[in-house]
């Protein structure tokens, strides 16, 4: 089935964490990223309270309260003159691609698209009972919602109808899923997802037939007959029977995996077949699906499972919040909605990156989407030696200035810079020479070149890499170099070192030390050994200039 | 070919025409909307679409000429001239700016080059129906939009059922709408029966031939649907003879009277043989208007020319009035200058009920040999 009804863009105002922003999705799979308190979670439910009319599951009715108002909007609020007038509102829109039905000019862009939108705003019919309201209020510390009413309209200013509606969508949260609260709504859901209207109307009907017989039961006869049967009780005849009367078939249903009851197993059991059956959607009632982090509650395998199933399965439009670089890089980098300083996709990464990551899912890539300064780094040496340079300059770690030193390990830095260009974040590049500094670094260079990424490296083509460069940066004379080796080299090292004679030969055979014994010459772990030693020494050693630019942010 | 207009005769079977075709194009999953004038029109329509076997209902859109214009016209783009939400529309009977003869004052169309919301709406905001049309060509002209656009993308096609009642500012927005040219757009309609319009005061065009014109000029093509199955031939022949004249194909009947019944052609009947008339045949009485012929009272299953329209009876008894009576005598010209001529539609709507026969109450010499007489 070919996708063609999916939600180009939200429009939120005034809802939770977001006071005015508007959001671009694909038309397939959307991965929301962003730290923390970002908004991710309020975009997810402000796509459930406009498709839905409903805020986590709740008709919106009930659910409306002061906490679905944005923080400023209230503040300004309450330090007004609480004028009708004055009152917030929340307007959440959500253009679409084809639904011409719902086409319009009735949006805030005044354009003939596509949508609907759904308004939380003063109810002009209580302006005068507000007036009063608010002159006799000693003061007002929340917004009145009680004074509010709920509009939800298509563009053309048509009322939507919740069961005609074109737009569903299923929000999974895993925390709904507990075991006092809120099981009927969710296995409504299920329901509603899984089964079409033949089969639901089936199983409402079976069920209340075996309720029916319940009461015919002989045993259950029996009991009755027992129950008053002399009259004591009543004159009438009293009996129990199954209540086939309150509540939806859903209250008394219940689904299991394997004959356990669906909330007594695992919690990542539930959320992955919650997730499976929404994506499935053989009823076809669902046409977007909202997922919360799936990499909670599950084990590294399962997560893969889930994921490769997410990838497989996505007629629908998929929208999932993640703090996990995996699940990022699994489902692919052009998917990524980023919501840091402002709101950006990555649709035209280069799409050599985004298989690659795909393929080595275990690259942490959303250090460098979230970080807003970066240092990128060839190897564990050059980290902890800007780390101590910066602490020995600032006293603090670079980290808790927000700068992130990122490794980069096999896949080099090509492929964090392919994501680096497309977004703000800050990126010094500190990379050796390897004996050319115009061919490796310069004409290297030019392939990045971006306002926010910055090459650092050793200008001195024969000082090749980080250790040669150190080395010469402490040679200004002997005491300087022996206060170097005293500190990276281990003890036999270093009384081999003052027995050379000059202070040239004592710079050769340091060098020497870190090449392996088969003459090749990156001997890594000599390398790190040393770094340690320089990172945990307290005694301060010079650094070559290119590292001290590297650790300067503007 | 995408617009056509069709000419249909009475008891042509319009209605289940044009379902069947919804029927075939809904099961094919394309979305059909039909628009009619009365609210017992759009209630045949959806009886039909069960009774011939419509699965689709979801795709089968019925909806009147004003909800149409308010819902799939106005609204979407009504902010360019009025910001609130218009909710509903106001039923007129005749213009609402006047009070009798008197025109009420502040309600212009525009008030210092803006629209005048007292012009378009009632207290209640809803929009006068009497000026809705206009207001449609407003709101598309202001907001730039193209309608036909918008339409087209929602239904595959649209039926425009009894044509005959829009006039004036609804020909205006027609021709917005059938802008579109891929638009499927099938007008249907018996210009001989107009007698209502949409609006109490049309602009142009008003007259049969004014707007049978106004639809060739817009792309329409024309075909007739002279097929009667309702009456049978002598019945067909003499209401043919309303509109002579005029160019309309000539009504082949395509029914026989069944062999039990043996009351069939057009009949005269004197004052004082009422009685026994309605006795032996059950007619269905019909008289101009509410007032005329109160001693018609007595008897069931009386009616006023404008109700019986859409109604189908085996015998009809029509109280003549003047002009009728000019009509019966064969004079010139018997229904006078009319510029909507809605008595001449009035007396063939009525002729065109009966399947059997047709019988005029006259009170006149003219006819003294050609009374009814009870046998």
């Amino acid at each position: 089935m070919e996708v063609s009804l999916y939600i180009q863009k939200l429009t939120i105002k005034n809802f939770k964490k977001i006071e005015n922003h508007s959001f671009d999705f694909n038309d397939k799979v959307n991965i929301l990223v962003g730290d923390n308190d970002s908004g991710k979670t309020t975009i997810l439910e402000a796509l459930e309270l406009v498709s839905n009319c409903s805020y986590r599951g709740k008709s919106l009715g009930a659910a409306l309260s002061p906490d679905l108002f944005n923080n400023n909007s209230v503040a300004r609020f309450i330090a007004g003159d609480n004028s009708a007038k004055s009152l917030p509102e929340i307007l959440i829109e959500i253009y679409l691609s084809d639904c011409p039905e719902y086409k319009g000019k009735n949006n805030s862009h005044n354009t003939d698209l596509d949508g609907l939108f759904i308004r939380i705003c003063f109810d002009d019919e209580l302006s005068s009972t507000y007036n009063d309201f608010i002159k006799s209020a000693v003061s007002i510390d929340s917004i009145p919602t009680e004074f509010y009413k709920i509009e939800w309209f298509s563009f053309a200013w048509d009322p939507i109808k919740f069961l005609n509606r074109r737009l569903k969508g299923l929000l999974i949260d895993p925390t709904r899923l507990h075991p006092t609260y809120g099981k009927t709504q969710y296995l409504a859901n299920i329901i509603n997802s899984s089964l079409n209207k033949e089969q639901q109307a089936l199983l409402n009907l079976n069920y209340r037939q075996l309720k029916n017989t319940f009461g015919q039961q002989q045993q259950i006869t029996q009991l009755n007959n027992d129950l008053d049967s002399t009259n004591q009780v009543t004159e009438q005849d009293l009996s129990i029977i199954a209540d086939t009367n309150s509540g939806s078939v859903e209250a008394g249903l219940q689904l299991a995996v394997d004959d356990i009851s669906f909330s007594h197993i695992g919690k990542g059991e539930q959320n992955k077949v919650q997730i499976k059956l929404a994506l499935l959607n053989k009823g076809g009632n669902v046409d977007f699906v909202m997922v919360e982090e799936p990499e909670n509650h599950l084990s590294h395998t399962n997560l893969s499972e889930l994921i490769k199933f997410i990838s497989d399965n996505n007629q629908n439009q998929v929208f999932i919040t993640t703090h996990s670089s995996y699940v990022l890089n699994k489902l692919n980098l052009k998917n990524l909605c980023l919501l840091s300083h402002g709101y950006l996709r990555l649709s035209n990464i280069d799409v050599q990156t985004a298989k690659t990551l795909q393929r080595l899912p275990g690259y942490d890539t959303l250090r460098i989407v979230l970080s807003q300064k970066v240092i990128l780094v060839e190897g564990p040496s050059d980290e902890l030696l800007l780390k101590k340079l910066y602490l020995q300059k600032n006293n603090r770690l670079p980290e808790e200035d927000g700068i992130d030193i990122i490794v980069v390990r096999g896949i080099g830095f090509k492929h964090y810079l392919n994501i680096a260009k497309h977004i703000k974040t800050t990126v010094h590049v500190v990379k050796d020479n390897d004996g050319s500094y115009k061919s490796h670094i310069l004409d290297y260079a030019k392939n990045f070149n971006f306002g926010n990424i910055h090459f650092f490296s050793e200008k001195n083509d024969t000082l090749k890499s980080l250790e040669p460069s150190i080395i010469e940066a402490n040679s200004k004379d002997e005491v300087s170099l022996l206060a170097l080796a005293k500190i990276a080299l281990s003890a036999q090292a270093y009384n081999i070192l003052i027995k050379e004679a000059t202070l040239n030969d004592k710079k050769a055979y340091f060098l020497s030390v870190y090449v392996g014994v088969n003459g090749d010459k990156n001997n890594g772990s000599k390398k790190v050994d040393s770094a340690i030693k320089i990172f945990d020494s307290t005694s301060k050693i010079e650094y070559s200039d290119y590292l001290k630019e590297a650790i300067t942010f503007d | 070919m995408t617009k056509e207009l069709f000419v249909a005769c009475a008891g042509a079977g319009k209605t289940t025409k044009i379902v069947k075709a919804a029927i075939e194009l809904t099961n094919n999953g394309s979305k059909v909307l039909i628009i009619t004038y009365t609210q017992s029109n759009q209630r045949e329509l959806v009886d039909k679409f069960v009774e011939l076997g419509g699965l689709r209902k979801d795709l089968f859109v019925v909806k009147g000429w004003f909800s149409f214009i308010l819902e799939d016209v106005v609204r979407p783009y009504q902010r360019c001239i009025f910001p609130n939400r218009i909710t509903g529309i106001n039923l007129n009977s005749s213009n609402p700016h006047k009070n009798g003869k008197f025109y009420i004052s502040g309600r212009a169309e525009k008030i210092d080059g803006k629209y005048n919301i007292k012009h378009f709406f009632d207290s209640r905001n809803h929009a006068h129906t009497e000026f809705i049309s206009k207001l449609a060509c407003n709101i598309i002209s202001e907001s730039k939009v193209d309608i036909g656009k918008r339409i087209k993308s929602i239904y595959k096609r649209v039926y425009l059922d009894e044509t005959q009642d829009f006039a004036g500012w609804d020909f205006t927005l027609l021709k917005k709408i059938i802008k579109a040219k891929e638009l499927e757009f099938h007008a249907v309609g018996d210009f001989r029966q107009t007698i209502y319009h949409t609006s109490s005061n049309p602009k142009k065009p008003s007259t049969n031939s004014e707007k049978l014109a106004e639809y060739i000029k817009m792309g329409f093509v024309v075909s007739h649907l002279s097929d009667c199955w309702r009456s049978i031939d002598q019945i067909c022949q003499f209401a043919d003879t309303v509109h002579e004249g005029e160019k309309f194909a000539p009504t082949i009947s395509k029914v026989e009277p069944p062999a039990e019944v043996n009351h069939t052609g057009i009949f005269y009947i004197s004052e004082e043989n009422v009685d026994a008339y309605v006795r032996l045949h059950a007619p269905m009485i019909l008289r101009h208007g509410s007032r005329s012929g109160q001693y018609l009272e007595q008897y069931d299953n009386l009616q006023t020319f404008g109700t019986s329209k859409g109604q189908t009876t085996n015998h009809v008894l029509i109280l003549a009035t003047k002009p009728i009576l000019k009509f019966l005598k064969g004079m010139a010209n018997p229904f006078g200058k009319s510029s909507t001529a809605t008595s001449q539609n009035k007396l063939y709507v009525a002729i065109t009920r009966a399947r059997f026969s047709v019988a005029f109450i006259v009170d006149d010499r003219h006819f003294a040999a050609k009374l009814w007489k009870e046998i």
